[in-house]
């Protein structure tokens, strides 16, 4: 067999799992299926979710089917304000020795699991939510003198309410940073309705097939990351990436005036592996501009920062990508 | 899925020859396009300057010189499009585009536009991957489909159209000198030469008259350089001499019909001398001896003209019978008449009559219609006014600015808005010990100073 014919295979390959686990999971997630397609891009890039939306709009169903469908171990962790990171993280608890005598055994904390649901992650404290921080980054977390690796694959999905803002703290820019994508799950539409409620009051079945494991997920984050980019469309995804910041030539009207920093290299980052998994998902070898554009708003929306004229008017960040992806020369 | 590339060609050479081909394909159409949007534009301002040249008898040999040119120049831009240009990352958008490829074409140019070797790009199954399915995809392509060449079929119409009329107007249609018709650039030449010949001996002498005109050739070949000052201040010293001369000659009535037509011929005359004096080409002292000729052959014409209306005017009188006031009238009205614009004292219109020819009645102007009698400058009497008014009446109605009269030098500053500023100055600065005179103008500054303050006519 050639290589060129297993390449063929391998996206072929990749694009039979990414349908079939999101075929599985719009078996019980109705009207977002948008949403499901970059849940899974960033679950098979190795990135984090923050998904923002009303109360009862499906967030917390979506991941638990998710890692149902994806046969991976699933926590959920509900922030509190008096969350601690000993909750999150885990502790060192005395225990005795038969013979006698006592010692300090590691508690793992629900963050040990391939599908950690944070959610409302906004209400916890500053301090409880940057013991995420370590694990998203370096999935590893430390409690005292020890390093305790995570298992792999490793995906937070953390969601927030836009709406009940009083005594939240919102998440600081670093941490917002981690976050590959920032998705807005949105009220499902009519006819999603009448799906949903046929599907959740009556007495059917909504099981879910696990149709992809660990190590399959895995091999489709490698494949994933093999996939040729052509110098002109890295470029593009850059210049998207420098237009956010005020004082780049790439940068629009609306980021000139409304934006205080712009998005880090992380932008940039995701937006290419993102893109390649777009490419991948449409049975392409390669990257296109269209792929790094259909990725865009998930990817910058979180990263750009406004200043104090963007908010007081306040300014959609959404509207400052859109702007931006359409001013920036490809 | 894609197939190892079929052939001795390597996917990436491919990728490049097509994308070659495809970019010419697209150049030759898009700018057989633009070359029938603007040639029958082009050809009709041929047309436009072909008539323009028929009007204004250009020779017709460059109404077609000048649709040869746009031809050339048009065939030109054709030719230069049709040439391998090196194909850019944006042509390879547009032809991506265009073939809606979605982006492979781009991506697959620029991994074969890339210098391989032993990097590990080269030996990228991926990249091969893309590059084969990239290369099998572009063969598949038809291009001359989707780069169609242009009908134009109104636009070629339109430019044969143009051009046939173009080719008409310059060979067959006369222009107001049919002779002109096919005479090339030597035209000029030709004007001038025409232009001397047609001057006739008149009032001047003939060997005279040959003088002045070889000058003014001379001035209007474009070697006016090698006129010197001396040569027209002689030739003026010589029409003084004639002026003078001529004053006390006597004319019969069968010097009129020659006299009409060397009024004329004098008045072209001075017209050219006026002309040759503003080519800046001529030396400043040469320009202003040419001026001061013309304005001798001018006022030359004019006098002669006011003669004969006075004349004219005068033997009306006397077929009335009124024969003691017109034996007066007739002194009178051999003076000439000026007509004097004072402008330095903003007064209005006086008029002045000039001593009369003869000796004998020469007497000292006075001012007032009628005046110039020197024993009674009482004014004119009833007769003499009428006279003068009837001479005037005749002037006005002959006399066309521009034309037959040569009007006052107009200053720029005569009709300009003043504006007065106060500047504060120290007592000390105004002493008159302190004033100094003006720098004195160069000599060879005076004549371009003077056209400077003087109103071109």
């Amino acid at each position: 067999m050639s290589t060129t014919t297993a390449v063929g295979e391998s996206i072929e390959q990749f694009r039979d799992r990414f349908v079939r686990i999101t075929r599985e999971v719009g078996r019980r997630i109705v009207g977002h299926e948008e949403i499901v397609d970059l849940t899974v891009t960033s679950l098979l890039a190795g990135g984090h979710v923050l998904l923002e939306g009303i109360p009862g709009v499906g967030k917390t169903s979506l991941v638990h089917t998710l890692a149902d469908v994806l046969h991976l171990t699933f926590n959920r962790i509900q922030f509190t304000p008096d969350l601690m990171p000993a909750d999150i993280v885990g502790t060192n608890i005395v225990q005795e020795h038969a013979h006698g005598g006592t010692f300090f055994e590691f508690q793992p904390g629900p963050i040990f699991a391939n599908v950690v649901l944070a959610d409302e992650i906004n209400r916890a404290t500053p301090k409880t939510q940057s013991a995420l921080l370590e694990a998203m980054q370096d999935v590893s977390v430390s409690v005292g003198k020890t390093t305790y690796r995570l298992d792999q694959p490793f995906f937070v999905l953390a969601t927030q309410n836009p709406l009940e803002m009083e005594g939240t703290y919102p998440l600081p820019e670093a941490q917002l940073d981690r976050f590959f994508f920032k998705l807005k799950v949105m009220y499902p539409p009519e006819e999603a309705m009448h799906a949903i409620l046929d599907r959740t009051t009556r007495d059917s079945d909504t099981s879910v097939a696990r149709v992809v494991d660990g190590p399959a997920l895995l091999e489709m984050r490698h494949i994933a990351r093999s996939v040729a980019i052509a110098r002109p469309v890295q470029a593009y995804a850059i210049r998207l990436t420098l237009g956010t910041h005020p004082d780049s030539p790439y940068a629009s009207p609306l980021v000139k005036r409304y934006v205080r920093y712009g998005a880090s290299p992380r932008a940039a980052q995701a937006l290419v592996l993102a893109a390649k998994i777009q490419a991948l998902n449409r049975g392409q070898g390669f990257v296109s501009v269209e792929d790094v554009r259909s990725v865009a708003l998930p990817a910058l929306r979180h990263r750009v920062l406004l200043n104090f004229e963007g908010e007081a008017d306040e300014v959609n960040t959404d509207t400052i990508v859109n702007e931006l992806v359409s001013t920036v020369a490809s | 899925m894609a197939q190892e590339p079929v052939g001795q060609a390597s996917p990436d050479a491919i990728v490049r020859g097509e994308l070659a081909r495809a970019d010419r394909q697209r150049r030759l159409v898009e700018s057989s396009i633009r070359l029938w949007r603007v040639a029958p534009w082009t050809a009709a301002a041929c047309a436009l300057a072909a008539v323009a040249g028929r009007v204004l008898d250009w020779p017709g040999l460059m109404s077609i010189a000048l649709l040869a040119a746009a031809a050339a120049a048009l065939a030109g831009y054709a030719f230069s499009a049709g040439r391998p240009h090196p194909v850019t990352d944006r042509v390879a958008v547009d032809l991506d585009a265009r073939a809606s490829l979605g982006g492979e074409l781009r991506s697959a140019f620029w991994f074969a536009s890339v210098p391989t070797g032993p990097s590990a790009q080269a030996n990228d199954p991926w990249i091969r991957f893309h590059l084969a399915h990239a290369a099998e995809r572009l063969r598949a392509i038809d291009w001359s489909a989707l780069y169609p060449a242009a009908r134009a079929s109104r636009e070629k119409a339109a430019t044969a159209l143009m051009t046939v009329l173009v080719l008409i107007t310059a060979l067959f249609v006369p222009g107001r000198s049919p002779l002109n018709a096919l005479t090339s650039a030597s035209g000029t030449e030709t004007t001038a030469q025409g232009r001397a010949t047609t001057i006739p001996a008149g009032l001047l002498p003939p060997a005279l008259l040959r003088e002045i005109e070889k000058l003014l050739a001379t001035a209007e070949s474009g070697k006016g350089k090698e006129l010197t000052e001396a040569q027209v201040r002689d030739l003026l010293s010589k029409l003084d001499e004639l002026r003078s001369g001529q004053a006390d000659t006597p004319r019969g009535a069968a010097d009129k019909p020659r006299d009409e037509r060397s009024k004329a011929d004098l008045k072209a005359l001075a017209e050219r001398a006026r002309r040759d004096s503003e080519d800046q080409s001529l030396e400043p002292e040469v320009r202003d001896a040419l001026t001061d000729m013309a304005n001798k052959l001018s006022e030359d014409s004019r006098a002669t003209t006011a003669k004969d209306a006075r004349e004219a005017a005068g033997s009306k009188d006397t077929q009335q019978g009124d024969s003691a006031q017109s034996a007066s009238a007739s002194d009178k009205q051999d003076g000439s008449m000026q007509s004097m614009k004072e402008a330095a004292a903003g007064g209005g219109v006086g008029i002045v009559m000039m001593a009369s020819e003869s000796s004998a009645t020469s007497k000292e102007a006075g001012l007032g219609l009628g005046g110039g009698d020197g024993d009674n400058k009482k004014g004119g009497s009833l007769a003499d006014l009428g006279a003068a008014l009837r001479k005037e009446t005749v002037e006005a109605k002959a006399d066309t600015p521009g034309e037959n009269v040569v009007t006052g030098v107009k200053r720029r500053t005569e009709q300009g808005d003043a504006t007065v500023a106060y500047t504060h100055v120290d007592p000390g600065a105004a002493e008159r010990g302190r004033s100094t005179a003006p720098p004195a103008v160069p000599d060879s500054r005076k004549a371009a100073v003077r056209s400077y303050f003087t109103r071109k006519q």
